[in-house]
């Protein structure tokens, strides 16, 4: 028992001093990843409502969405008694605010899976058929809602982890979601060809409009994790730049 | 919820092993409670014996025994040629007055032996108190007057009942026949007592009925007085210096350890090197109250150091840092606010010591102290002597007078001593302060 | 998905490895910029030693003009040590040598020709438990003055008393009462006689030594309201256990640990997104 092995001075992994304060972050933490995985199951559900023409898929999207606007409750009072019971400071503090942004985003993200659902189901009673839109609108929507669930799901990941490499992979993919927006736009500008009418045009739009501000809001929670890890507010900042300066750094 | 515990599977809870032990403990702190009861009242016990002891052998001696007589003071004795001059007066002789009145009024008296019997009822103090009467009203020239006359020791003794009047002649001090005056002085209502203000006027002296204190006391004055302002600066600037400025190394570590050691040193090793350094080396006159308060000095200046020392580390740092933090030195801070907040205890410390000086004995013996001096001393260079040393003498003495007189200067003693001690309280009480 | 609190752990360190390029980690080096521009105080390599223990090693820090510095840290890490050096306090302390440079408005406070008497006024001193002398009010407050001699009549005195009281936000409380003892106040009112007797004597540079860990909420409030306006007329340096406090009144705080200065900087940054892990650790809670 002589020979004392001395620890490093501190490790954060151990945690606070008040474990009750770990657990209130946990909680946290916890609800807002609930959310996500609410979000990530929606957004699925609503996008393949649109694509392959589900109604009752639609209907169901719609039906589950008050619970992620209840958890988004949740979320907000645990960040008050948070703030208010342990004045959290340094990264403490940066992760409570951040999580409460973050919970903002992922229950926006939520509303735009049920507007997607609602667009679908606009589009049904417009008296479109299984075969409305064309595998070619149809493949550039996939594509589309493939590139915003994959940098959505990243984020709620972030988010578990809070590590700046997750971030810049979200970065990283924002322009290929510019890109797969840009088709689906394309496409819709020619919409006779697509024998779409206007009405039907616009519905279509505005799901993808939603599927590209998914992909924003991912962005946007992709901005807080660095905030959390870095303590650098990055919101503003030229993207490629930044973009540059992460690859820098976490090589 | 106890009673369904099952009983093969006892859970001892904390509560009872509690109330177990409870009465073992609560018996524990009431016989401690009485042990120290016990040993205050054991030692309330011996104080009170003491005290009683005291008083009871002491009390006699504020009274004194005098015999009425008429005292026939003729012109022609006393002042013949008239002159009323106090010279003349004083000259006068009064012993013979007073053997005159005693043969006049026991005219029975006639062998030689009877009458040196008959002269020694009255103290040979007598005829000065006449004179001094006189010589106070001369007016009693030329008449006969009855005068109250101060009895011997002896009479004294027997008036109040120090001696046995039963015991067989051969067993007592005073003879048959003495007894039989002073029983028909008493039938004829010429003997009383009367407070003794001898005893406080007078200094020591062979005689018992004509001695006191006075000369004690006044040589206990000047000496604590001499002590007080000697020890008290030289003690408090000493503990100033080792608590408040002296580095803290080996020397004042050595120092530290030789004050706590000199507090514990015997007295009377004071008095020997009084005794060597100041009468040997200086030549300061001897059995004087300014050599006993040398030697008191040397011997309460530990006392009142360590006190000084303690007064000044209990007032709390704070106050010491708060005027450095405004910018006062180390001597501002000392004398502007650590010195009021101490001075208390340094008065009360101050006050012990001089107590412990008041009482002192052993040491002054050394120093001629306990020399016979029967004048009042003047002032710090007169021959004198002190209470304690007073006592010691008187205690020594085989006259059976001086024992309640013994007992009285104890009395004296103790009440300056009780005094001095309330003054201690009643100066902490008034002075200290609290923050 | 992760829920339980160990993960959670986990992952809270993996996100601080993760930027760990832009944390310092171990190093003793002081980060962030000691230095201010046209500094009150400037200390530089100032070594503390009681008897064989070194109590500070090597610490660089400067006290600007017109702000208030907090110093915090765990107990024993060398902030009072350090704060009682820039007054010369620590000379009445038997067995502590300070080395390094001290200068107050460029003069060498530890230079052997210099007076600490004279220093300790232009330096002034707040402690930890309320002090106030024994005496009346008024007399706290006037004795700076009168054994440095600053005024030269009574009505002089009497309103350089009214002003110190005024300025420690007192005088209204005190003003029908200033022969009543100091010691009767409360405590947020002795804690403000002392800073009262402190802003008496005029010092450029306020010390105070966790002024407020005797005092209740409102009481600390009212010293931390004034401490901002002192701000205005002095250079405070503050130490405090209290991390929120350091947060409230200070523009610059410093980070001590083991008689390191681990990390100074803004408040705002310190509080938000400190650099050396070991600040974050101790302003997070993490200190074991």
């Amino acid at each position: 028992m002589t020979e004392s092995i001395n620890p490093p001075i501190t490790d954060l992994a151990r945690g606070h001093t008040v474990s009750r304060y770990d657990q209130e972050l946990a909680k946290l933490r916890g609800i807002i990843l609930e959310m996500g995985e609410h979000v990530v199951e929606q957004i699925q559900a609503a996008v393949s409502a649109l694509v392959s023409r589900e109604e009752n898929l639609a209907f169901r999207v719609l039906d589950r969405e008050p619970q992620v606007d209840f958890l988004a409750l949740d979320a907000d009072e645990e960040v008050f008694r948070v703030i208010a019971r342990r004045q959290p400071t340094a990264i403490d503090l940066r992760i409570v605010l951040a999580l409460s942004k973050i919970a903002g985003d992922v229950e926006r993200a939520g509303d735009k899976a049920a507007r997607i659902a609602r667009q679908s189901i606009e589009l049904d009673a417009l008296g479109g058929g299984e075969d409305l839109l064309s595998p070619r609108l149809r493949a550039a929507l996939s594509t589309l809602d493939a590139c915003a669930c994959c940098m959505f799901e990243r984020g709620i990941s972030g988010v578990a982890r809070f590590d700046v490499r997750i971030a810049l992979d979200i970065f990283e993919r924002e322009p290929a979601l510019y890109e797969a927006s840009h088709a689906v736009r394309a496409l819709l500008s020619d919409a006779e060809q697509e024998g779409l009418s206007a009405r039907q045009t616009v519905c279509v739009l505005t799901s993808a409009h939603a599927l590209e501000r998914i992909g924003n809001h991912a962005a946007n929670i992709a901005e807080q994790v660095i905030y959390v890890a870095e303590g650098q507010d990055v919101r503003f900042r030229n993207r490629e730049i930044l973009i540059e300066t992460l690859r820098h750094r976490t090589l | 919820m106890t009673d369904q515990t099952p009983a093969s599977a006892p859970h001892k809870r904390t509560i009872d092993a509690v109330n177990a032990s409870l009465k073992r403990r609560r018996a524990k702190e009431r016989r401690f409670r009485r042990l120290g009861a016990a040993a205050v009242a054991l030692g309330l016990l011996f104080v009170a014996l003491l005290f009683a002891d005291i008083v009871g052998k002491g009390h006699t001696a504020f009274q004194q025994t005098y015999i009425k007589l008429p005292v026939v003071l003729e012109r022609a004795q006393i002042d013949p040629e008239g002159s009323g001059s106090a010279e003349v007066i004083a000259r006068a002789n009064y012993l013979g007055i007073i053997r005159a009145a005693l043969r006049a009024h026991f005219p029975e008296v006639t062998a030689r032996r009877d009458k040196r019997a008959l002269y020694q009822m009255v103290s040979v103090g007598a005829p000065q108190l006449l004179r001094d009467r006189v010589l106070a009203d001369p007016a009693l020239i030329g008449t006969t007057a009855e005068v109250w006359l101060l009895a011997d020791d002896d009479i004294d003794m027997v008036v109040k009942g120090q001696i046995d009047r039963t015991l067989p002649e051969s067993k007592r001090r005073v003879k048959d026949q003495t007894l039989g005056w002073i029983e028909r002085l008493e039938s004829e209502g010429r003997i009383t007592k009367r407070f003794n203000t001898i005893f406080f006027t007078n200094g020591t002296s062979r005689e018992p009925e004509l001695a006191g204190i006075a000369g004690a006391l006044a040589g206990s004055f000047y000496t604590l007085a001499l002590t007080l302002l000697l020890s008290f600066p030289i003690g408090v600037g000493a503990a100033i210096y080792l608590e408040e400025f002296a580095p803290k190394n080996r020397w004042t570590d050595l120092i530290e350890v030789n004050i706590n050691n000199l507090a514990a040193v015997p007295s009377i090793v004071f008095g020997l090197l009084g005794l060597a350094v100041f009468i040997g080396i200086f030549g300061v006159p001897r059995s004087t109250p300014l050599v006993a308060a040398l030697v008191l000095t040397l011997m309460t200046l530990p006392t009142i150091i360590i006190s000084s020392r303690a007064a000044l580390k209990s007032v709390p740092p704070s106050i010491r840092e708060a005027a450095l933090g405004v910018g006062a030195s180390s001597l501002q801070t000392q004398f502007h606010h650590v010195l009021p907040l101490a001075l208390p205890g340094m008065l009360t410390g101050a006050i012990i010591g001089m107590a412990q000086a008041l009482g002192e004995t052993a040491p002054l013996l050394m120093i001629g102290m306990i020399a016979f001096i029967v004048d009042v001393p003047a002032g710090f260079t007169d021959p004198a002597t002190v209470l304690p040393v007073q006592i010691f003498l008187w205690a020594d003495s085989p006259e059976r007078a001086f024992v309640e007189r013994t007992s009285a200067a104890i009395m004296v003693l103790l009440a300056f001593l009780i005094l001095m001690n309330l003054a201690a309280v009643l100066l902490r009480r008034r002075f200290e302060r609290r923050w | 998905m992760i829920t339980t609190v160990e993960e959670i752990q986990r992952s809270t360190s993996t996100a601080m490895r993760s930027g760990e390029l832009a944390r310092v980690r171990e190093s003793r080096e002081t980060v962030g910029d000691y230095s201010v521009p046209d500094a009150r105080m400037r200390c530089r390599d100032i070594e503390v030693w009681y008897g064989d223990k070194r109590a500070i090693h090597g610490v660089n820090l400067d006290l600007g003009r017109n702000e208030v510095l907090s110093m915090i840290g765990p107990s024993g890490c060398g902030k009072s040590t350090f704060l009682r050096c820039l007054n010369r306090m620590n000379d009445t302390i038997d067995g502590c040598r300070v080395s390094g440079s001290i200068q107050l408005d460029g003069e060498e406070i530890y230079d052997r020709a210099l007076d600490p008497v004279p220093l300790r006024a232009r330096v002034g001193m707040v402690f930890q438990k309320p002090n106030p002398f024994p005496k009346s009010i008024y007399e706290n407050v006037a004795y700076g003055p009168r054994i440095h001699g600053l005024t030269t009549s009574k009505a002089e005195l009497d309103a350089l008393v009214e002003t110190s009281l005024r300025k420690a936000g007192l005088w209204d409380e005190v003003k029908d009462r200033l022969e009543a003892p100091g010691t009767g106040l409360s405590g947020g009112q002795q804690q403000r006689l002392c800073i009262a007797r402190t802003i008496a004597v005029s010092p450029e540079v306020i010390l105070m030594d966790e002024p407020c860990s005797a005092l209740d909420p409102i009481a600390t409030a009212i010293i931390e309201e004034l401490i901002d306006e002192l701000r205005a007329n002095y250079s405070i340096a503050i130490v405090t256990h209290s991390m929120q406090q350091a947060a409230r009144v200070s523009q610059r705080t410093a980070y001590f640990h083991l008689g390191d200065l681990v990390e100074v900087g803004e408040t705002n940054q310190i509080f938000t997104n400190p650099q050396h892990r070991l600040t974050e650790d101790y302003i997070t809670g993490r200190f074991g």
